[in-house]
């Protein structure tokens, strides 16, 4: 196996590793940051402190007194807590996505839903939203089903479109995901405009959230999510290979579309889990892997896990903004990664250079 | 060259033929034996001489010639009372019903489903509709509404009378409404009676409610990801003059979205699922996380509710008033 990892000469390297260590440490914390803001901060007013104890309460063998109503403690258990693993997951699922495709296409415009994913998804879940099958909000509805599998049948279409022979063509692929995806949300705004009065889970789908977020859904998702990413992990060596040039690395060894295929695939399957979960969420996929790549370099496979990470922490506090700006009422997530992440990407990009790509 | 310009010349006859059949085609889909033109002539002549029939020799027509300023500020003016009307929305249909105009629509549009007889009337376009269908029917009057706000001058430079109706928002609009499409349709009295009976049951409520101080603390569920309809809306107005609490006050926009977390904070004490045929009801609501503690769970006060007769600003909404004042308040208005 080839190895990927830059060498260089020995202090710079152990100055660098050490820079990382911290940075990685700080994703972490604050990932733990905005968990915390997750769980203590909501359209219910509940101290900080209540909150705190409502935790102690729960550890086996302690019992302590907490002064309020007890719906105290079905808003935390019950909807913050599963929001707040909905947005975690969520929101590293899209950014490990977006990496491995970045990866893969060793384009900085590449993202999670380059191949369709969302347009597929959103187009599955407004079928599934017009027909006369009942919502099913909160837990496996049909809309999720549906969207998962709109999502799915994209990416086959898109894949079989771009194989010619035993080769995938890149160009080929990103068009036809390109035009899918006009073709697929010229539907859906059809069916938007078509449908009648009740057309607005499609918005709500269009752009995102987690007001609805429950731990059935989550436990759901999750084997999707982690075969999916133990699949990308395992070609994190490969995708460094593959960042040289697609002929030096057959030259090295590597099966590049087969690697394609697989990482696209299980890139992709995740995406399209996210997507099911929480609607088209934006941005996210797109920004997190070239910050990661801007911090700590280009090492597949310290990006994978650390765009994991820093996606868990963006969604999460993004998530906080949503339901608390106009609190009772819901900002659509979607809207607030854009608008939040936004501002800060373009300055990231003004004072530094995006990292790893050709 | 003049082989090209022959070619050319080909082409367009090809073109033009094309053209013909196509017409031809879309003309015979009505009457297959006659041609197009003839065919909505004699239709029209027919809507005509039934019309006659059925005014009531009593009723003088309504004061004709008559002039009305409609919501865009125009005087539309009226030598006669129209009888080829196409209405654009469910609530100036179920208008136009109520107060006997039934005989002198021609079309509606396609969420037009009240009466069960508009199944049988033409059926246009809600957003966005095609002038082109519309003229086609040879309509002497077209009630637009605030949907279609964009487009009622171009309806009225294709020389169609447009009256353009800016949904109420309120009861008392609504009733402005009805006043207004029975004067210009011909049926004043008529409107003036049912206008007579709908205020009489509003203060039929209103009355029983007197002396009632603070209401229930009320959601009204638009769709199941929690788009409610806030203070400023139709919904939202009833519920005020029901007394009662909207958790959704305080929001920003007409219909906002809330979050799970706010309604269970609130404790509604009733829950009205206007969603209810989307499969919504006690049963899904008490199974979403959180939920089965909510007052209106434990109590059972969840209940399905029409969202036709609340949102439609026709006559039916005192019906909705009725019905929501009897889940809100079952004790005063004789159980449930």
């Amino acid at each position: 196996m080839p190895s990927g990892t830059p060498r260089g000469s020995q202090r710079p390297n152990l100055l660098r590793r050490d820079r990382r260590r911290w940075t990685t440490l700080l994703s972490v914390a604050l990932l733990f940051a905005v968990v915390g803001l997750g769980l203590t901060q909501g359209a219910a007013e509940i101290p900080v402190g209540t909150v705190l104890r409502l935790f102690v309460d729960r550890l086996p063998g302690i019992s302590i007194d907490i002064n309020g109503p007890s719906t105290w403690e079905t808003i935390v258990f019950d909807i913050r807590v599963p929001r707040v693993v909905a947005a975690g997951l969520v929101g590293a699922a899209l950014a490990y996505a977006g990496a491995g495709y970045q990866g893969v296409f060793r384009n900085p415009l590449a993202g999670p839903f380059l191949l369709g994913v969302a347009s597929g998804a959103a187009l599955g879940a407004s079928i599934a939203i017009v027909s006369p099958l009942p919502s099913g909000a909160y837990g496996l509805g049909w809309v999720p089903v549906f969207a998962f599998v709109g999502a799915a049948i994209t990416v086959v279409i898109v894949y079989l479109l771009a194989r010619s022979g035993s080769a995938v063509d890149n160009t080929t692929l990103i068009l036809g995901g390109v035009a899918l995806a006009a073709i697929f949300s010229a539907v859906t705004s059809f069916l938007l405009l078509t449908g009648g009065e009740d057309t607005r889970p499609i918005f709500s789908f269009l752009f995102g959230g987690f007001n609805t977020a429950s731990w059935q859904r989550v436990l759901v998702a999750l084997p999707y999510l982690v075969v999916g990413a133990v699949i990308v992990a395992a070609y994190a060596r490969v995708l460094n290979v593959l960042q040289l040039d697609e002929e030096q690395a057959a030259q090295l060894g590597v099966d590049v579309t087969r690697t394609k295929l697989i990482v696209l695939g299980a890139a992709s399957l995740i995406a399209a889990t996210a997507v099911a979960v929480a609607g088209v969420i934006g941005f996210v996929g797109l920004i997190i892997p070239h910050v990661v790549r801007m911090f700590f370099g280009t090492d597949y496979r310290s990006v994978l896990p650390l765009a994991a990470v820093l996606g868990a922490a963006f969604l999460i506090g993004t998530d906080v903004l949503a339901r608390t700006v106009l609190a009772p009422q819901e900002v659509p997530v979607g809207i607030v990664t854009a608008i939040a992440g936004g501002p800060f990407f373009l300055y990231l990009l003004k004072t530094r250079r995006v990292a790893g790509m050709s | 060259m003049p082989t090209r310009m022959k070619k050319h010349r080909v082409l367009w006859a090809a073109i033009l033929l094309a053209a013909i059949v196509a017409a031809a085609c879309s003309g015979s889909d009505d009457r297959p034996s006659q041609p197009a033109t003839i065919a909505t002539d004699s239709a029209g002549q027919e809507a005509t001489t039934q019309e006659a029939a059925d005014l009531e020799p009593d009723q003088d027509a309504g004061p004709f010639p008559l002039t009305v300023t409609d919501s865009s500020g125009a005087d539309v003016i009226f030598e006669a009372a129209p009888e080829r009307i196409i209405s654009y929305s469910a609530g100036s249909t179920e208008i136009l019903y109520a107060v006997g105009a039934q005989d002198q629509i021609i079309a509606v549009d396609r969420f037009s489903d009240f009466p069960a007889a508009t199944a049988d009337l033409a059926k246009l376009e809600y957003s966005s509709p095609d002038p082109e269908a519309a003229l086609d029917l040879r309509p002497d009057l077209v009630i637009m509404v605030t949907r279609q706000e964009e487009q009622v001058a171009q309806y009225r430079d294709l020389g169609m009378r447009v009256f353009f109706l800016r949904e109420a928002d309120s009861l008392e609009g609504v009733i402005e409404s009805i006043m207004e499409i029975g004067a210009i349709t011909g049926h004043p009295s008529e409107a003036e009676t049912l206008v007579h009976d709908l205020r009489a049951r509003i203060d039929a409520v209103a009355a029983a409610l007197a002396d009632a101080t603070e209401g229930p603390r009320v959601f009204f569920e638009v769709t199941a990801d929690l788009y409610t309809a806030a203070p400023a809306t139709f919904i939202g107005a009833m519920l005020s003059l029901l007394k009662a609490h909207n958790i959704a006050a305080g929001a920003e926009t007409a219909f906002p979205q809330l979050g799970a977390e706010a309604v269970v904070a609130a404790d509604p004490e009733v829950i009205l699922l206007s969603d209810a045929r989307h499969g919504e009801s006690l049963a899904t609501v008490r199974d979403r996380p959180g939920w089965s503690g909510i007052s209106a769970v434990v109590n059972e006060r969840v209940h399905p509710i029409n969202p036709d007769i609340v949102n439609r600003p026709g006559p039916r909404i005192v019906e909705g008033l009725e019905t929501m004042a009897m889940l809100l308040y079952p004790d005063r208005f004789g159980g449930e």
